[in-house]
């Protein structure tokens, strides 16, 4: 190869390095200028109002499990079928709030009244995070999940009483089609993701039916274990990782006659509920985990004291250890 | 959301964006490459990243620092392990960044980051003081439970009731684990829930179904 033609050459790749990195600069530009606050809106308002059917995969702590879901919002109602397409089989339909859970190998059906909550997925961040200074949120980059186009949403919070989200969102309807839930030195928590979806509001009725016979099944319904009521209460906590505060109080009678205490805080994300009570005999102490929720009990002159959240362990230790009477 | 360091400029977001991806390990290659070579020649920016990773509170022996394991994962893979186990030397940084080479450069840039976090590990506790820009944490050591802790403590039934009650959608767990106890009321059922044989059956059959109770 002559001088001048190697030098061509070279000029060649510079000019393609140089137009490649400008292309990626422009692409990480454009990402940097989309606001996430309106990716979370979009997020939020297709998460009530689609109707999907698709393929989920599950994990949490390790352990995945495939489900299969129907979900299709009926005159602002959700209706939902998900499926567990292993071990017991387990099947969720529900209606609204009414939710009945089919036990195959149990030959069981327990009905339950839920409050709203997703079957699928923790709580997402929501739109408050915007104001939130323990946060901070960025478009990272795009991608493909379940044959679509998707946007990469990071939720990273300032310090580790919190836990960080990422979030795949459709880029055509912002629907979530992974979320990551990760912990302060970025281990996987819990992930939920579409291996397929398709949107349609022409989901028929017989989709959301149970999938087997439930002739000869028993039918087990959980009765209505307390009454909550709004109070003002002299608990307090010490010791409040910053940017929680308090946003409901309440007291809750249970059938037996016995009071407890639950005071909600909230960093406009994450939510720790503490559950005061007078000790039984039996006082206990110490942690326990459930997904990406964590729980920690301590018995305090003559109460226990648990609290329960989506945040790390250190954050419910913290807030139970230091809740006092003022 | 824009980061203000007292002294020491505003992060701009995308550069706050970019360290964010760096740290995640999301940001292109190329990206990465240039984000170092800036880290390498600004000092300024080195500060404002470092305050922006909250590494003043390593220095103040507050253990818990969001990505500093990955930041330190990503700082032994360009310079290996020596780097993270022993705090870098500042004039051998200083020496680093004035190699042009391209690697080396990458390598020494991420070095910058540890400059300012790995080395501040060592510095006395009374250092942090210096860095008006974190917040001084004085609340009290608590510790995440270890794995085989968290083994131990599988939720009990009053700590699944709080879950539930706090609002845990964990149902799939839940019914993982459902025994049927005394505590539950048997019902009839409510015919809400039919089958697709149940329902091409006749009104004849009784089924609560085709008396138009079905709830969609």
């Amino acid at each position: 190869m002559s001088l001048m033609s190697a030098f061509k050459s070279k000029s060649l790749l510079l000019a393609v390095a140089m137009v490649a990195s400008a292309v990626a600069g422009y692409s990480s530009n454009a990402l940097a200028q989309q606001n996430p606050g309106d990716w979370l809106k979009r997020m939020e308002n297709a998460v009530g109002s689609t109707s999907y059917q698709g393929t989920v995969i599950r994990r949490k702590r390790g352990e995945s499990e495939a489900l299969k879901v129907v979900h299709k919002i009926v005159d602002g109602v959700v209706n939902e079928r998900v499926t567990s397409q292993e071990g017991n089989g387990l099947e969720i339909i529900r209606i609204g709030n009414d939710v009945h859970c089919i036990l195959p190998d149990k030959q069981s059906v327990l009905v339950e009244g839920w409050n709203n909550q997703s079957t699928l997925f923790s709580p997402l961040p929501q739109t408050t995070v915007v104001d939130t200074p323990q946060y901070d949120l960025s478009v990272l980059r795009e991608g493909r999940i379940a044959g679509r186009k998707a946007v990469l949403l990071s939720v990273r919070p300032h310090d580790s009483y919190r836990y960080a989200h990422r979030i795949w969102l459709d880029q055509d309807s912002g629907f979530p089609l992974q979320t990551e839930v990760l912990d302060v030195d970025g281990e996987l928590i819990e992930e939920v993701k579409f291996a397929d979806i398709s949107f349609s509001e022409d989901i028929s009725a017989a989709a959301l039916d149970p999938s087997i016979s439930l002739d000869g099944f028993t039918w087990y319904k959980e009765p209505v274990r307390y009454q909550a009521v709004d109070i003002e209460t002299d608990w307090a906590c010490d010791d409040l990782p910053a940017g929680f505060r308090a946003i409901s109080t309440k007291t809750e009678e249970g059938g037996a006659g016995e009071i407890m205490t639950r005071i909600v805080y909230s960093d406009g994300v994450a939510k720790v509920s503490v559950f005061i009570e007078t000790s039984g005999s039996e006082e206990k102490s110490g942690w326990a985990v459930l997904g990406a929720s964590s729980s920690f009990s301590v018995a305090s002159d003559g109460y226990q004291i648990t609290a329960v959240g989506e945040v790390p362990g250190i954050t419910v230790q913290r807030i139970a250890s230091s809740m006092r009477r003022q | 959301m824009t980061g203000t360091l007292p002294g020491r400029g505003v992060m701009n977001e995308a550069l706050r964006m970019q360290i964010s991806a760096f740290v995640d390990g999301e940001l292109p290659d190329n990206e990465s490459e240039l984000l170092l070579r800036r880290l390498s020649q600004d000092a300024v920016m080195r500060q404002q990243v470092a305050a922006y990773l909250d590494i003043g509170r390593v220095m103040r022996q507050d253990r818990d620092v969001p990505g500093i394991d990955r930041l330190r994962g990503r700082i032994a893979a360009a310079l290996g392990d020596e780097v993270v186990a022993d705090p870098v030397e500042e004039e051998v940084v200083g020496m680093k960044f004035m190699t042009p080479a391209s690697g080396i450069a990458v390598a020494a840039a991420v070095a910058a980051i540890a400059l300012v976090g790995l080395s501040q590990l060592s510095a006395p506790v009374d250092a942090g003081l210096q860095d008006g820009a974190v917040a001084i944490d004085l609340a009290p050591a608590y510790t995440e439970p270890t794995a085989e802790q968290v083994l131990l403590n599988s939720p009990s039934e009053q700590q699944l009731d709080y879950m539930r009650r706090h609002g845990e959608s964990d149902i799939l767990f839940r019914m993982a684990n459902f025994e049927v106890s005394e505590s539950l009321e048997v019902i009839e059922p409510d015919g809400h829930l039919v089958t697709g044989d149940d329902r091409s059956a006749t009104p004849e059959d009784g089924n609560p179904a085709e008396a138009g109770t079905e709830m969609r």
